[in-house]
């Protein structure tokens, strides 16, 4: 039974999805899954491939190698089933500036075939979620930039999809923008829906998503949890450590350890890089104290997540 | 003043721009077309061949000088705001003065380009014999004052506008009237010197002035009775004197307005273009609003696409502005029915020109907002995007063209043969216009190239052809309408090859992939 199928499908899967243009490679045989309810961050800089790959997940342009399934369904053979199920938000507005914002959700109401009957209460449903309804009889070229937006959400929204492909919906937005942004999607969440957004920036979905990819040049380079991110991507584990007087001293002697890979004072602290992160840290104060080395004081660095994601991405951006 | 920066840039830009191409071809190309035309249906000696080529050629340069110029120049300043670099352009220490006036020395260089294509067919009448230097003085004066207003109105027309539509179309009635202006002006300076000259000398040369010397109206000009060559001499100077006076006294005085709007408005952010105050008179009226509600609400439920053709007001407007402006020329035509059957063809190539732009136009908006990628993700499919399209195309031009039809069909006057084949030709190409130039609109050229591609294979190149058919074609099939017959098949085979290769292009999405990128 293909329902049943689809009723037990992750949200999105995806076996070594490539796309090219021309010559230029543009998604590189990427693996992908997201599961339902999740609110799944996709991050990579500019010219990554986020916008691609949505691209291929809404059906609207196909891939070139591999295969993609939205909700059990194939996006290329099953297109039709796939636009049912999905809402696309894409990284500008196309709106019709003269147009109203009702008349504007009632047009796409009608594309997406709801009857005229039940639209009415339809666009009034979804202009009360995303906070527009004062606004409903607005030229839409009149709105702001973080209404736009929301007018965006609010059309994706219009034919109840279960899966949203969010591409860079909070860019360009001010802080408040973007927090309602943000609150409007966690509310989008809790009523079941799967969400993928898109962005160039990791720490803005930090808090939000639960689950997290980052692709660099087409290619996946992680997947899974948020905190997840940090053990994987940083080289070695990082920690400081100061010492009474000694730093010269202390210096030598951590440098001679063979899980160390680089031992420098900043500040007068020591910066210890270990070789990598499975090393436990405890030899750290008994080489010194051995050696008659005063420790005052040891912790571990807490490397931004925004540093990671300039590590992970550094030297391959475009 | 400091225009080097812009001229310099403008001229970087223009270099790279495939637009002039474009037109110089387009330029020789409606030259050599007419000439070929005339030579085909040619009467009298050489001499009268030139003199009516030399006539011909000059009102036809004049004319697309009044129409292309300001088309081209009105989109000069209001892309700038669009695309916000008009800003930056005034974060320089150049002034609104230096903009305006590199922009219109860079398309006057434009214009001229234009012109020199042109040169070679105007040289050939001097060959023919039959054209005098009056003649010359005349064309050379008139054209360059319709250069001058066509100019001036492209600019006034680009410095008050952000859209491109707006901006093409206000600059058309801008030149319409400048140069109206500018003709009528000048006559009535003539009128009053000549006047003068007369009262002084209580001599009968009044009727002696020519009707119009107005650009593009010059006729012959008959001879002074009393003072012979030097009178004719005085006249023709004191005409060239005038309307190249007025031509550029209106081109300084709005090239000035131009300047000044342009320093007050500059800093004025554009969020969404109003509604113009004649808009607006529609549709905050009850009366109107339900008038126009009840054919577009039952649209959208049955044909969203279609219903996207008349959303706005100012295209449920257009609608019946053509259906007024049919109507008013046809009850006009009735009045002055000498002309009835010239005029109904060029009537009926008027409103086709209208359905090219409109159809050429179509899906270019929603490339552009992006709104094409929205709707190609929706349960919609291609065949119902272009379907809906069609059917919102059609609709749109529908009273126009049932008017005219029917009127044409129906008209008082004897129905030839000839006319017969004309309303099977229009009919046709009313039909398959839409096909054509939706195809042409997800094409990345120019807009102005799309539509004139449009025009040229849509309804030009046919209506020649047909034309020529009909006429060798007569001693075979005795009647011309099986010609007619020919033409609208093979219309009606290009509009099915447009449709297959617009529904391709969607499909394919081959308009979303960038190749210039790859
Ligand atoms: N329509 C297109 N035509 C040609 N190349 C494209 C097109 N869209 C994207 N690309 C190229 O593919 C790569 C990935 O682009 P994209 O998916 O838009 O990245 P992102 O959204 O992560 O910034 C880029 O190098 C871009 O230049
Ligand atoms: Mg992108």
């Amino acid at each position: 039974m293909p329902n049943e199928t689809a009723n037990n499908a992750p949200a999105v899967q995806t076996y070594g999805l490539t796309r090219v243009y021309g010559s230029m490679i543009a998604l590189n045989a990427l693996d992908l899954t997201v599961n339902k309810g999740d609110l799944f961050g996709f991050i990579g800089s500019n010219g990554a491939g986020k916008t691609t790959t949505l691209r291929i997940l809404a059906t609207f342009l196909a891939p070139s190698g591999g295969r993609a399934e939205v909700l059990g369904h194939d996006v290329v053979k099953d297109a039709d089933a796939v636009r049912h199920v999905i809402g696309y938000m894409p990284d500008f507005f196309g709106v019709y500036k003269d147009m109203e914002v009702t008349e504007y959700l009632d047009f796409f109401g009608a594309c997406y075939k709801i009857p005229s009957a039940k639209r009415e209460k339809t666009v009034n449903d979804v202009l009360e979620l995303v906070g527009l309804t004062e606004k409903r009889g607005a030229l839409i070229g009149a709105l702001s930039r973080g209404m736009q937006q929301r007018l965006g959400l609010a059309r994706v929204l219009i034919h109840d999809p279960q899966l949203l492909l969010l591409d860079e919906p909070a860019s360009g937005l001010d802080p408040r923008a973007r927090i309602e942004m943000m609150a409007i999607l966690q509310e989008l969440q809790r009523l079941g829906k799967t969400i993928i957004i898109s962005s160039h920036i990791l720490s803005e979905l930090q808090t939000l998503c639960n689950r997290v990819a980052i692709i660099e040049k087409g290619k996946l380079i992680y997947s899974g949890p948020v905190q997840g991110v940090r053990d994987q991507m940083s080289t070695g584990q990082i920690y400081w450590v100061t010492v009474k007087d000694e730093t010269a001293k202390a210096l030598e002697l951590l440098k001679a350890r063979p899980e160390v890979s680089e031992a420098v004072a900043v500040d007068g602290q020591v910066k210890v890089t270990f070789k990598d992160h499975e090393t436990d840290p405890g030899f750290l104060a008994e080489t010194l104290v051995r050696a008659g080395v005063k420790v005052t004081g040891l912790w571990e660095d807490e490397l931004g997540l925004e540093e990671v994601f300039l590590r992970v991405t550094r030297g391959e951006t475009q | 003043m400091n225009v080097a920066p812009v001229l310099n840039r403008e001229l970087k830009a223009e270099a790279r721009n495939p637009l002039n191409y474009w037109f110089r071809l387009l330029g020789a190309g409606v030259v050599v077309a007419s000439f070929a035309l005339m030579m085909i249906n040619q009467t009298g000696s050489a001499a009268q061949l030139g003199a009516r080529l030399f006539r011909e050629l000059n009102s036809m340069l004049f004319f697309s000088t009044a129409i292309f110029v300001p088309m081209l120049t009105a989109d000069c300043l209001s892309r700038e705001k669009r695309d916000g670099t008009l800003g930056l352009l005034f974060l320089t220490p150049l002034t609104a003065r230096d903009i305006v006036i590199g922009k219109s020395l860079i398309h006057t260089v434009r214009a001229f380009t234009l012109l020199l294509a042109a040169l070679p067919i105007l040289l050939l009448p001097f060959l023919l014999g039959g054209v005098s230097g009056k003649d010359v003085a005349q064309a050379i004066s008139s054209n360059l004052s319709a250069l001058l207003l066509a100019l001036a109105a492209g600019l006034l027309a680009s410095v008050r506008n952000v859209e491109w539509v707006r901006a093409v179309v206000l600059a058309e009635i801008f030149s319409g009237v400048f140069i109206w202006l500018c003709g009528n002006l000048s006559e009535l300076i003539v009128r009053c010197i000549t006047g003068l000259v007369w009262l002084a000398q209580k001599v009968e040369w009044i009727r002696a002035i020519p009707p119009s010397l107005g650009p593009g109206l010059s006729g012959p000009i008959p001879i002074g009775p009393a003072l012979g060559g030097l009178f004719d001499f005085f006249i023709l100077a004191l005409g060239i004197a005038g309307e190249l006076l007025v031509a550029i006294f209106l081109f300084v005085f709005v090239i000035r307005r131009a300047v000044a709007h342009l320093q007050q408005t500059w800093q004025e952010e554009v969020i969404a273009a109003p509604q113009p105050e004649w808009v607006k008179f529609f549709s905050t009226s009850g009366f109107w609003r339900s008038f126009f509600r009840w054919n577009t609400s039952r649209t959208l439920d049955r044909n969203p696409i279609a219903w996207l053709q008349e959303y706005s007001w100012t295209a449920r407007l257009t609608k019946w502005g053509w259906f007024t402006a049919v109507l008013l020329s046809e009850l006009f035509l009735l009045f002055n029915y000498s002309y009835y059957f010239e005029w109904q063809v060029r009537l009926a190539l008027l409103l086709a020109l209208g359905i090219a732009f409109t159809s050429a136009w179509s899906f270019r908006g929603e490339r552009q907002s992006g709104a094409l990628e929205l709707l190609l993700v929706t349960p919609l499919r291609a065949r119902q995007l272009i379907g809906g399209r069609i059917w919102g195309l059609w609709a749109h031009f529908f009273p126009a063209v049932a008017l005219l039809m029917f009127l044409w069909l129906f008209n008082p006057f004897q129905l030839s043969r000839y006319h017969l084949g004309m309303i099977y030709f229009f009919s046709s190409s009313y039909l398959t216009l839409p096909f054509i130039g939706l195809c042409f609109s997800l094409t990345r050229w120019h807009f102005l190239v799309a539509w004139l591609v449009t025009t040229a294979t849509g309804v030009l190149l046919p209506y020649f052809a047909a034309s020529l058919l009909a006429q060798y074609t007569r001693r075979y099939w005795g009647t011309g309408i099986s010609a007619y017959w020919v033409i609208c098949a093979l219309q009606v085979i290009y509009a099915g090859y447009a449709f297959f290769r617009l529904h391709r292009n969607l499909t394919q999405r081959t308009f979303a992939v960038d190749h210039a990128a790859s």
